[in-house]
């Protein structure tokens, strides 16, 4: 095979545009179009009847305000008012004043979370001796 | 970009919301090879066609959703990682070994198709066993071919963080070809 002659990274694409291959084969698009068009014809599925009634989304919706208000009131007991400030000055915050609190208090900023910020710039040889330099 | 099947997509797209019920089997005859290879690197069984059904069923019922900011194949992609994902939760489904199923010839050689025939089988039970964001970006780049911007949008997630899904899927399944 000519992929072995090929570097891991390159080697593991060109198996992975066969995976899933054979079993694919046996999938008939045909049949496939048949059956999706025959059951788009059939329209959504029927509800039972007392998730039709209209008076079902008005309901719910008053149960949900009620939840929510209810809830809101017993964190706002729970915490009191110096509990809801916090994300709020949080939000205030510059990226390096956040690291600066963050690295006094050694929380580690979740990797996910600095992702869409920092990474999106660098390209491929940067970014891979970045996570490489963070795996030590 | 993945496979450019966009402009007649866009066509057949349009032409389906018209009323064409033969627009939408055309959609449904130029993604299914595709849509079923990823879902059977994901991991989906001998449900194989019922969730490539269900996937499309899915599509077009929320076709008017579709922005375009990604190919209609790898919004596809997304659509049936979602009924990968609920299908096993309603089965509570394990992944079928690969015992059984046949692969590709490698060639005349006996060896190097057992070799190779072992190598697929074991990829593919790792790439199974990824975390469902690895495992999708990783198909949606490396077998589907799509850039890491139209992955992200269908994938609700940021450019950058595609590409460490990426990288660590890389990096775990390339310890299967060691």
């Amino acid at each position: 095979m000519t992929v072995e002659r090929r570097n891991p990274e390159e080697r593991l694409e060109d198996l992975a545009r066969r995976l899933g291959a054979d079993e694919a084969a046996g999938v008939d698009p045909q049949r496939v179009a048949w059956a999706v068009t025959a059951r788009l014809r059939r329209g959504p599925t029927r509800r039972a009847w007392w998730l039709r009634h209209p008076l079902v989304p008005i309901a719910a919706a008053a149960s949900l305000v009620l939840a929510l208000g209810l809830g809101g009131r017993e964190l706002l007991r729970r915490h009191g008012p110096e509990g809801v400030a916090v994300p709020v000055e949080v939000a205030e915050l510059q990226d390096e004043q956040l690291e600066e609190v963050l690295d006094s208090l050694s929380v580690e900023t979740p990797v996910s979370e600095l992702v869409p910020v920092a990474l999106y710039q660098l390209d491929e040889s940067e970014l891979t001796a970045l996570l490489k330099a963070m795996e030590g | 970009m993945a496979e450019q099947t966009g402009d007649s997509d866009a066509a057949l797209i349009v032409a389906w919301q018209r009323g064409e019920e033969a627009a939408g089997s055309e959609l449904v005859r130029q993604h299914t090879n595709a849509l079923a290879r990823f879902l059977a690197a994901a991991g989906a069984g001998e449900d194989l066609e019922d969730l490539v059904q269900e996937t499309f069923f899915r599509a077009f019922r929320r076709l008017s959703g579709f922005r375009g900011t990604a190919s209609f194949r790898t919004w596809l992609m997304a659509i049936g990682s979602n009924a990968l994902k609920d299908e096993r939760r309603r089965r509570k489904a394990v992944v079928l070994p690969m015992e059984d199923r046949e692969v590709e010839d490698a060639g005349s050689d006996p060896h190097a198709e057992a070799l190779e025939r072992d190598l697929l089988r074991r990829l593919q039970a790792e790439v199974a066993t990824l975390p469902r964001m690895q495992r999708d970006v990783f198909l949606m780049r490396a077998q589907q071919g799509a850039d890491y911007e139209e992955i992200a949008s269908v994938l609700g997630t940021s450019v950058g963080a595609a590409r460490v899904h990426y990288h660590h899927a890389v990096k775990r399944l390339k310890a299967v070809l060691e």
